[in-house]
This record gives C-alpha cells, structure tokens and sequence, in this order.
C-alpha cells in the first residue's frame, strides 16, 4: 500500500522572474513499510523535498498525499495535528530538550497530544527500551553521547507510532561506530515494526541499509536504485572467499 | 593470500597431520575459506620438496600410518619474511570501469551519465548485501568474516566515492581537451620550430 505519494512536486525559489526550482516536478511513491534513502549533491533539493514531505515546508505546486491525506491543502493547524500524529522527525542535530531526561523528552509527543503523564512516561520508556536504551531514561542529554542522544530522538519519533518517520542526515554528526548503530535502529525500526521511512543521508553506507535509493539532482529524480531482493548475497560470498585464496 | 603461507604459519604454532591442518585453516582463518583436502596435500608435498617443512611419520594401530608435519627452521625464516613484506592491494581491479568511463565521453551510444549510474547501481546493490551480510554474522563466532565483509564495505564506500567525484568532475571533463600533441617536424626542419619558438 502506497503511503506517501507526491505528485509534480515544485518549490520555487527567488524572484517571479527568475525562479530557482529547488524542486521540479517530483513525483514519488513510498510503501507502507519501505525504507527510502534520498540522496543527491549539495542543493540537488533532498532536504526541501523531506521538509515538502513533512509539512515543514509548503510546495509552489504540486501535491503530497500522507495516507489519503493531501497535505499541500491543510492549514497550519491541521498541519501540526497531521505532524504530531502522524509524522516522526529526525534531525541531524538531534534536538532533544537539554533541562529534560531522555524520557521526558520521548514522552513530551505524547503529553502535548494530550496523553496523562503516567502513560507517557511509561511508554517513552517502552520506546527507549527498543532503541536499547533502556538504562539511560533518566540521564539528560548533555549526559549522554551523540549515539546515544540520536537513539533518544529516535525513540522520541517512534513513540507515537508514526505513519511515517522522516530523518534528515541522521548520522551527520556521528563516528561511524555511533553512525552504524543509528542507521541499525533505524533498519530494525522498519524490520520488526514495520515502521515506513525516509531518509536523507550523503553517505553510501547509511543509504545502503535502505530498500531502495532516490537520486536528486537539480531538482529532479535523476535514478533509483532497488536494492532489496537482489540476492547478490552468493556472490559476494564467493568474491570474499576467492580474493581470499588467490590474490 | 596462498594456502602456503598459511599452512607454515599454523605449523609454526606446533607439529600437525593434514588433517588437523585442514581442521585448523577453516577455524582460524575464516569459516567462509574452503580449501580442499587435496589442494594441502599438494601444498605439503610441494614445501617438504622445498625444505620448509618436515616430517614424521606416526604409526598407529588398526589404521594407516600418517605423516605429522612440522616447520623447518628455512621454514621459519620464510614465514618471517612474509608476514614482514606489506600486501599490495592491486588498484588495476578499477581498470575496467575507467576505460568504460573515458570512452563514453568521447561520445557514444550511451551517456556519462548513464554509464556512471549503471556502476553506481551494482556498487549500491552489492553495498546492501553486505550489510545484509554483515548483520547475519555474529562477533561470538565469525569475527573473521566480519573482518572481510568490513573491508568489502570500505572499499565499496571509496568506490561509490569516487563515482560520486566523477559525477561531480562531469561538468569540467566534457570540456577538457587532451593536449595536442605537438606535430611532428616533416623534412628538413626550419630554423624557427628547431629552437622550439611556436
């Protein structure tokens, strides 16, 4: 089942008379459950196109179906009901509430949707035992590391359940040790849970985990790369093995 | 790598039979590495022959007897040597590609651009399956293989880099000119172009 669709996806820059196409004409389909890296050069229009996603940011023309919601109508209001309820965010710089613990902060989706603290509390625990967190719900961010915050925000986009979870260079900021466990939450996210999500990255290893690879480039999508069921497993086995024996 | 080096590095560790030499291969270097029973009986003949290893053979009741190895001290020094001399990795594996990649900007049936993103696409696919890979293994039992499949990532990574830069240098390459190679001089050359003024 298709969950997020645009359709001549456009966002205008600059003057009526000299426009700059950050994005032009994107028409792009996700699955329920399909994990989506968008990648692309610097300003080939990926962050736009995720904020378009995410009703952070509103298109020129063209639309975004979020389920059977089109977004590029709703106002502000219900584009803050659609977001709390049915969107997770990610950022590159994690930000979680510094005078928070790493449970308060996962909770507070939950408290500002109306959810009685207790009940928060007790499922932004649940939340952060699945990102392996569990022993760090009561440290405050500036306690922890960049992995470890990360994991927070993760948990924080997971909690709601969301639809679907946006993440914009998620491990940007992060070695490659914390990058690879980030991108294995990420990637056990959408195993076991079924959870549906689009990432932004400029690294070939984050973007690997995914089902499938979107190419920007000027505004466009240039490529895309289905990476899931290619069963090339066999041979890289047998290309291992064999530059183990001759070389 | 050569089963030869290997095979005189386990026996530095002590004396053995080929069997256990082949027990031993699998578990130490790589669970992933089948090398056949008779590719080390030929390695064996072929290092005795060669003075690095020696035998004796150990008789044993109600069956064959069987010959137990053991390192040579010319054999110890050739070990030495090899773990000492560095591996060249062979950078020429990326020939082919380059070739493909410069040909296609003198013009062609098929685009740069086309011919990058066809590259880029098996590198990616073959980038997942390692990770893949990589998340089947367990650190308890195959931390060799681990090894090999985190080296297989690097190196993809810098491939998929440096496409990335191609794609980049694009631009800039589909204007480049070679230089011209400067005529040859025909018959009896001028004063002017022999003292090199153009």
């Amino acid at each position: 089942m298709t969950i997020v669709r645009t359709e001549q996806l456009t966002k205008l820059y600059g003057e009526a008379s000299q426009p700059i196409y950050a994005l032009d004409k994107v028409n792009l389909d996700v699955e329920e459950g399909e994990f989506v890296a968008i990648m692309g050069p610097s300003g080939s229009g990926k962050s736009t196109l995720l904020y378009l996603l995410g009703g952070l940011d509103t298109p020129s023309s063209g639309k975004v179906w979020i389920r059977d919601k089109d977004i590029s109508v709703m106002n502000d209001d219900a584009l803050s009901a659609l977001r709390r309820e049915s969107l997770g965010f990610v950022f590159q710089f994690f930000n979680l509430i510094p005078v928070l613990t790493a449970q308060e902060n996962v909770a507070m989706p939950l408290i500002l949707d109306g959810v009685p603290r207790p009940e928060a509390l007790q499922r932004a625990n649940a939340s952060l035992a699945q990102v392996g967190m569990a022993e760090r719900a009561t440290h405050r961010p500036s306690e922890l590391s960049g992995g470890q915050q990360q994991r927070a925000a993760l948990a924080r986009a997971l909690v709601t359940k969301p639809a679907v979870v946006l993440a914009d260079e998620p491990t940007g900021n992060l070695d490659s040790k914390s990058s690879d466990e980030v991108v294995q939450m990420l990637r056990k996210a959408v195993d076991q849970w079924h959870q549906t999500l689009i990432l932004v990255t400029h690294d070939p290893r984050v973007a690997a985990y995914a089902d499938r690879i979107v190419f920007l480039k000027d505004g466009t999508i240039v490529d895309e790369n289905r990476l899931k069921g290619q069963g090339k497993a066999d041979q890289i086995r047998e290309q291992l093995g064999r530059v183990a024996i001759s070389g | 790598m050569s089963v030869k080096y290997t095979l005189l590095a386990l026996l530095y560790q002590h004396p053995m039979h080929g069997y256990e030499l082949g027990k031993q291969l699998n578990t130490v270097v790589n669970a992933e590495w089948d090398v056949k029973p008779g590719q080390i009986a030929s390695t064996l003949t072929r290092l005795k022959e060669a003075n690095l290893v020696d035998y004796e053979v150990e008789e044993i009741d109600d069956a064959p007897d069987r010959k137990v190895y053991c390192i040579t001290e010319e054999g110890q020094r050739e070990l030495e040597s090899w773990y000492l001399s560095a591996e060249v990795r062979d950078y020429r594996l990326g020939d082919a590609f380059y070739i493909k990649f410069v040909l296609s900007l003198v013009g062609g049936p098929v685009s740069a651009e086309q011919v990058l993103m066809a590259q880029r696409r098996e590198l990616f696919q073959q980038l997942h399956q390692v990770t893949e890979l990589m998340r089947e293994a367990d650190p308890q039992t195959q931390l060799p293989w681990i090894l090999l499949l985190e080296s297989a990532t690097m190196h993809l990574e810098a491939d998929l880099r440096w496409i990335e830069m191609c794609e980049a240098r694009l631009p800039a390459l589909k204007r480049y000119e070679p230089p011209k190679p400067a005529p040859k001089a025909r018959g009896r050359p001028k004063r002017k172009v022999a003292e090199g003024v153009e």
